[in-house]
């Protein structure tokens, strides 16, 4: 059964880490304990602050990438070649150790189970932790809302989360498309370039089924997948975008 | 993973006594069209965050953060969601 | 008290000469990018610096012109509001005070107008006697957008963001008025070492 997300007041809280899960190369999905968890909608976003020795504070945003039904609460992280924190928390952050975290935030980028209406998912890279978030509730609690993900990775081995999209895919009304930018595996039938107009118009909902659409990923992924989807005749209120920008890391 | 725009949440929320902020819906004085503080495009984070309409650009909000310093400003009329 | 987090150094620190950092900064390697809007991007033909307001001669450079002035190497430590500080920064640029030596100021203040609206104010003082310059280059390459380019203010001795990105002038004024960051908390005057971050500091 769904904990309630209670609409209280955030402060941070100590975070330890139960496991970690590798996902790719550069990416993992740490489990957190969190005693005072109030529960969260899918979509929302958890900060996160380490201190240390000399009271150096270092603070980023995370997606949280466990359905609101899941047990424990999950983020799943990318390890940046020139970040401050990611790598610790992909690299260091042992289990047992204590983060400081606050959450869950965000009000907008969120995306309920009961709502019927076409649901259009776009991701690039990890942009894709806050879809699978709203995907895996999804199936969690039985949604029935047509779903299309389309997903834009480097390589197939930079596709995160593959086993489970595929079994997902392969169910009840979610569709999932994958380009590859840079590489592809042999004998991949899949689509291989940018994620252009012409992909989109191809595997995206269409404008007159008025689909509620998510875009997510780094910040020029986001504003040409944006744009293409205005384009193609989709109301801008119904699209909703989160931006990685190029601060932290 | 996400290090911008809606990373203003935590943030503005904190200012607000602990209030989701994200929803919070500004009347831009310089367009007149109204837009949540998600929708706003926010530039840097820690000290000096910007947050600007999305419709013409204009500084909407701004929040400086120290250590223990918090000081705002605010263009235009800011709507906020009700504490549940 | 904050918890302390095993482990974490953050990449950013490194050991440095205590004399060097100002109280409250850190170290970086790093040149973090901070900007309050987006990069505006001026074409090079279109380009000029001003100097206007109370004073006796108004002046304005073209690029080419600007680069003909005498520019000099300057390195210096620099230190961001937001805890940041970099040594030993190098650049290449004019000095304001070639660009007023002509104007014969009047006030005693000046505004710093940039590309995108952006505006710092300084005393007139902080920006002449060799304490100042129009910088074109950093580590001896062309000032990168991101980074202010084509030209920004360089004033070491203040709070970094007194170094106005993409500057494209200078007011001078007989009384003082406050920039952007100025009017929304951050200090009038920002001297780092005397931590002059925020308002009534």
């Amino acid at each position: 059964m769904a904990r309630a997300a209670v609409l209280g007041r955030l402060t941070w809280q100590a975070a330890r880490l139960a496991a970690r899960r590798p996902e790719t190369a550069t990416t993992a999905t740490l489990v957190l304990d969190v005693p005072e968890w109030p529960g969260h909608r899918a979509g929302q976003h958890v900060d996160v602050r380490l201190t240390a020795e000399d009271g150096y504070t270092a603070q980023r945003s995370y997606s949280i990438a466990s359905a609101p039904e899941a047990e424990d609460l999950e983020i799943t992280v990318e390890r940046l070649s020139d970040g401050e924190v990611s790598p610790y928390l992909v690299d260091d952050f042992a289990e047992g150790d204590a983060i400081e975290l606050r959450g869950p935030i965000g009000g907008y980028f969120v995306w309920s189970a009961d709502r019927t209406a076409p649901l259009q998912l776009i991701a690039g890279g990890s942009g894709l932790v806050p879809l699978m978030c709203m995907l895996r509730h999804r199936a969690a609690r039985g949604g029935t809302a047509p779903t299309r993900l389309l997903l834009s990775a480097r390589t197939y081995e930079d596709v995160l989360y593959r086993e489970e999209l595929e079994r997902l895919g392969a169910g009840d009304g979610v569709a999932v498309d994958v380009v590859l930018t840079r590489a592809a595996p042999e004998g991949w039938t899949g689509r291989r370039g940018r994620a252009d107009a012409a992909f989109l118009a191809e595997s995206t909902w269409d404008a007159e089924l008025e689909p509620e659409i998510f875009i997510c990923g780094p910040t020029s992924f986001v504003e040409a997948a944006a744009q293409g989807m205005v384009d193609a005749g989709h109301d801008p209120l119904r699209v909703k975008t989160e931006r990685f920008g190029a601060t932290g890391g | 993973m996400r290090v911008d725009g809606n990373a203003a949440g935590g943030a503005l929320s904190e200012l607000f006594g602990g209030v989701e902020m994200t929803t919070a819906v500004r009347t831009c004085p310089g367009c007149v069209r109204t837009s949540t503080l998600a929708e706003h495009v926010v530039y840097t984070q820690a000290a000096g965050m910007v947050l600007r309409c999305p419709h013409c650009g204009d500084v909407g909000l701004t929040l400086i953060s120290g250590a223990e310093t918090r000081i705002v400003t605010l263009e235009g009329t800011l709507r906020v969601p009700a504490a549940g | 008290m904050t918890p302390l987090t095993p482990h974490f150094r953050g990449r950013h620190r490194e050991q440095a000469d205590p004399g060097r950092l100002p109280p409250g900064q850190h170290l970086t390697r790093d040149f973090p990018v901070l900007s309050a809007g987006p990069t505006p991007h001026t074409a090079l033909d279109d380009w000029t610096f001003s100097v206007i307001g109370d004073i006796g001669r108004s002046a304005q450079w073209s690029w080419p012109e600007l680069q003909a002035l005498p520019g000099e190497e300057v390195v210096r430590d620099i230190h961001c509001v937001t805890t940041w500080s970099k040594l030993d920064t190098r650049w290449r640029g004019v000095s304001v005070d070639t660009l007023l030596a002509d104007a014969e100021p009047q006030g005693a203040y000046v505004m710093a107008f940039c590309d995108g609206g952006y505006t710092t104010n300084l005393p007139l003082a902080d920006v002449t006697g060799g304490r100042a310059w129009i910088a074109y280059e950093f580590d001896g390459e062309p000032l990168e957008p991101a980074h202010g380019g084509p030209a920004r203010l360089l004033v070491p001795h203040l709070y970094f963001w007194k170094s106005a990105k993409w500057v494209r002038g200078l007011r001078v004024m007989g009384d003082d008025r406050r920039g952007f960051w100025e009017e929304r908390g951050y200090h009038d005057y920002g001297d780092p070492w005397r931590e002059q971050r925020y308002w009534g500091d």
